[in-house]
């Protein structure tokens, strides 16, 4: 290339430099992220210690622990769906915490797009105070809103709605609420911005050859929006399907997500084995959701 | 496309409020005069803002997540500047692939993050230490230093470089002369951001710290678990306005 | 060669099923109305101070089968015109009919209409093939009559081994033939091009001139073009339209434009012209004897009543203009000669006036060449006048 007799005036060969670069990243990331996993990986294989940590002895007792329950007296194996269900419900409510930040997102990211600059400045604002706000304060200040003394529940009784608060908090709705909450910026930020990007003339190339509003929305502006919905998607479910602080503040700890039964192996439980394997699972989980639907954007670019 | 938008319109003014509510909500709760959290009874105090200038307490917390929050704000931008550079600069067929890995602590789920690193530190002895925070929050913010910097990296002009280059400046000299001065505002954004997410980052610092070294969002966990103390809200309340004042500040810089 | 075609009915219907009618075929009726805009109005934001008056009362109308290009500058308000008849602005006063039919309040996808956009808006996420079948889907034609018709439209437009890329692997002119066959697919009555050949390079442009002008006569559909572009508009266009500042300056074939000017816009925007201050110095019959300052008197035929005194403006080709020596005429000073290969360029000073003159070729026709600072007499060919009242 035209700059290799440049590269000779330097003391250091390009090649060498550029490597220089990138390597420190490139060993923070492996150190302290991909050695880790590894490190979990195997601690998912082993016993737990009597006193925390670990002993090295090779088990699956960890990955059977989440099916079977195991008996004390004779150490035979009988299937308890506890484990399971907490994980299925992790998985139901961060698909439907996805699903309806991206119903809520669409037409509000729509609406905010089509805004004149000023005014969109103030509804980005707006939609960027929470994004920023601390993860744990803002899930904080929902149970503050949703509290049996709060806004809605006040509001309510005083206008005579309701004789007794309504029961807001510390279930499953306020969990799923959390979520929504807490991520619904990672959902609304990329798709404003996908339809920042959209070419508003696609649309009209669609009416111009006959397609009613319902058909061009479906057919034009969500395939062409893919992208950014994918993208939005992955960035509300990734973080729901392993919430820790919504489950653990807003549902009381009595509706538990398998972030918190994760939490538990470190604290009260004590047993990191089980904690590996759980982790071991809702990497997977998250892995599988994030290779499928980055297949279908791929997809969507390839037909 | 949405009914003359009203819809849109309507999901806007309702996504807004109800991102926005909550953090209102928060301000009565702060000012109430009892010792447990709740809303104040006609009767309002200053004193759970008062408490939060408790050196042992919420200051010694603040002071500490300040500490991390600076240290790794700054070491995760280093790296993902020199990171930016090194892919700008030589463009390698592996780029997508070495980005991709680096950018792997935000595909990660936050709390597998947490029980892996826990495990690491453990191993290494700096769980519930100041360094050990350190590192843990470098790994997390660096994918979005990467982000923003590689950002401002695509708008630069390749011919800045290889005319710096052409004049005789060294691979160094061009990077210190010429690309870093004007990348700038990526840096600091990349800063910004870097450090704002250590402040705030509670999912992997509730799993490796605690004890010894005890930061702002694991005091308020603890204080909202234990005691329900109202120094909570108040401490919610100015790390709102805070936090809307330096989004307004860098507003109208820009 | 015309083919026989058929249209969908411009009536809306709550689904995409709208059907051909017939006996309204343009082909068969040569001398029917294609589109008419009567006492059309535009204004944007009407009713705020950032109000604009982007078209003040157009009268227009268009014949079938016509090659018809409204030109104008950028923000003349032509796009607006287009977009009106396409139904993708809503007029704010006055009509629009398109083949006798009221469309001022349809909405695009209820007109027997199709656009081909300027930077072409087509389906990023589909193949070409997709993206002709697009209207004829929506209009709920049967699978095989789909499928032919697209094959015919890729045949047209010469894209059959394209058939199955998407458009952001195509080149500008690739894009430019699939956006036509997917605007001719659904077979409108009326075909809107927006400034279609803009993106494309100067070569490729007048290549795709004289396929859009074949392509219309081909399919005998009428042909509504958008351009900035003049000598676009004089190369394809049975009739073109000049618009200015939202309103309709003059409408003919492009002779009539070209060479019976009506305004001064119209003279200085079409072509190059020389524009003159006179002042009229009496009418006798149909002709005017005109002073110009520092030149003399010339004399020109004047159309509408004018009276002695009156300021008026000529214009006058740079072509049509006759240079001489050795008369005893000589009155004008050459201050500049540039080449143009194909013609001579001369710059002039008569009093106080610039003119332009331009010879095909210097000497050529037994005119001689000069050089900058010969003294050169002016003369005019007969009728290259044109008197201007505004």
């Amino acid at each position: 290339m035209s700059a290799r007799p440049l590269a000779l005036s330097s003391r250091i060969p390009a090649r060498v430099a550029h490597a220089g670069l990138l390597w420190p990243s490139l060993g923070v990331i492996l150190a302290f992220m991909v050695a880790p996993i590894a490190i979990m990986l195997t601690y998912s294989f082993l016993v737990p210690g009597a006193y925390g940590g670990v002993e090295w002895t090779f088990s699956t007792a960890a990955y059977e622990q989440i099916l079977f329950e195991r008996d004390f007296l004779d150490d035979s194996l009988t299937f308890t769906p506890d484990y399971l269900i907490i994980v299925a419900r992790s998985l139901l409510q961060a698909t439907v915490a996805t699903l309806l930040c991206l119903v809520i997102s669409v037409p509000t990211a729509y609406y905010i797009a089509t805004r004149p600059d000023r005014v969109k400045n103030i509804w980005l604002f707006l939609i960027t105070i929470p994004y920023w706000v601390n993860l744990l304060i803002r899930t904080i200040a929902l149970l503050f809103v949703l509290r049996d003394d709060g806004p809605i529940n006040s509001a309510l009784i005083d206008v005579g709605v309701i004789g007794q608060p309504l029961a807001l908090s510390y279930n499953g709705f306020a969990i799923s609420l959390g979520l929504i909450y807490s991520f619904l910026p990672f959902m609304v930020l990329p798709l404003y911005s996908a339809f920042e990007r959209f070419d508003f003339r696609l649309l009209e190339a669609a009416y111009d050859l006959y397609a009613s509003r319902r058909v061009a929305f479906f057919r034009i502006v969500l395939p062409v929006m893919r992208p950014g919905l994918i993208a939005g998607s992955l960035l509300v479910f990734i973080p729901s399907v392993g919430s820790y602080l919504a489950p653990d503040i807003l549902g009381g700890g009595k509706t538990l997500m398998i972030g918190n039964l994760i939490g538990t192996q470190f604290q009260a439980a004590r047993n990191w084995p089980f904690g590996a394997a759980l982790s071991m699972i809702l990497l997977t989980i998250t892995l599988i959701v994030l290779f499928w639907l980055a297949r279908r954007a791929a997809q969507q670019q390839m037909n | 496309m949405f009914g003359k938008s009203r819809l849109g319109g309507f999901l806007a003014g309702a996504s807004g409020l109800f991102l926005l509510l909550p953090l209102v909500a928060v301000i009565p709760f702060s000012f109430t005069a009892k010792r447990f959290l709740s809303m104040p009874d006609g009767e309002y105090s200053l004193r759970h803002y008062v408490a939060i200038f408790d050196p042992d307490t919420w200051l010694a917390s603040i002071g500490t997540s300040t500490l991390v929050a600076l240290l790794s704000s700054v070491i995760a931008t280093a790296l993902a500047a020199a990171f930016g550079i090194g892919i700008w600069l030589r463009r390698p067929a592996s780029g997508r692939f070495l980005i991709g890995l680096v950018l792997l602590p935000i595909i990660v789920p936050p709390v597998t993050s947490a029980v892996a690193l826990y495990f690491l530190l453990a191993q290494i002895g700096l769980l519930d230490t100041v360094p050990g925070l350190v590192l843990s929050h470098v790994v997390m913010i660096v994918p979005f230093a990467v982000i923003a910097i590689l950002g401002a990296l695509s708008r630069l002009d390749r011919n800045l470089e290889l005319a710096a280059r052409n004049l005789g400046a060294s691979q160094m000299q061009s990077i210190i002369m010429v690309i870093l001065p004007n990348i700038r505002f990526g840096l600091f954004a990349a800063w910004f951001v870097s450090l704002v997410m250590s402040w705030e980052e509670s999912s992997v610092t509730l799993f490796v710290s605690g004890v010894n070294v005890i930061t702002l969002p694991k005091r308020i966990w603890d204080n909202l678990r234990l005691d329900l103390d109202p120094a909570v809200a108040a401490i919610s309340v100015i790390m709102i306005l805070a936090t809307t004042l330096v989004i307004l500040l860098r507003k109208s810089e820009t | 060669m015309q083919r026989a075609i058929k249209h969908p009915d411009p009536r809306p219907r709550a689904e995409s099923n709208i059907v051909p009618m017939a006996g309204s075929d343009p082909v068969r009726h040569p001398n029917s109305v294609a589109a008419e805009v009567r006492n059309l109005r535009k204004t944007y934001n009407a009713g705020t101070p950032h109000a604009h008056e982007a078209l003040k009362d157009v009268d227009l109308s268009i014949r079938a089968n016509e090659f018809f290009t409204l030109l104008g500058p950028s923000g003349c308000g032509k796009t607006t015109l287009l977009r009106i008849l396409g139904g993708f602005e809503m007029l704010t006063s006055g009509t629009c009919r398109i083949f006798g039919e009221d469309v001022s309040r349809l909405p695009p996808e209820a007109r027997p209409v199709n656009t081909v956009f300027q930077q072409y808006a087509l389906f990023p996420h589909m193949t070409v093939r997709r993206n002709i079948a697009f209207g004829l889907e929506m209009l709920g034609k049967p699978r095989a009559e789909v499928e032919s018709t697209v094959e015919r439209m890729l045949d047209l437009v010469h894209m059959t081994d394209y058939a199955d890329r998407r458009p952001d692997t195509m080149s500008g002119g690739q894009r430019q033939r699939v956006a036509l066959a997917r605007a001719l697919a659904p077979q409108p009555k009326l075909l809107l091009l927006d400034e279609p050949l803009s993106a494309l390079d100067l070569k490729l442009r007048q290549k795709m001139r004289l396929e859009l002008k074949s392509l219309q006569r081909e399919t005998g559909i009428t042909f509504i073009f958008v351009t900035h572009d003049q000598e676009e508009a004089l190369a394809m266009s049975d009739r073109v339209a000049v618009i200015s500042n939202g309103h309709l300056q003059q409408v003919g074939t492009p002779e009539d434009i070209y060479e019976q000017p009506q305004s001064r816009f119209v003279a200085d925007f079409i072509g190059e012209s020389n524009l003159i201050e006179a002042k009229v110095a009496g009418v006798t019959g149909g002709e005017a004897s005109l002073d110009i300052e520092g030149f003399g008197k010339v004399h020109a035929p004047v159309a509408e009543r004018v009276e002695d005194g009156q300021k008026v403006w000529l214009s006058i080709r740079p072509e049509r203009l006759v240079l001489g020596s050795g008369d005893g005429q000589e009155r004008a000073k050459v201050t500049d000669r540039t080449y143009l290969g194909n013609a001579v360029e001369y710059h002039l000073h008569v009093g106080e006036h610039a003119l332009t003159a331009r010879s095909p070729r210097g000497g050529l026709r037994g005119r001689q060449d000069f050089a900058p600072g010969d003294v050169v007499s002016v003369g005019f060919e007969p009728g290259s006048i044109k008197v201007l009242l505004s």
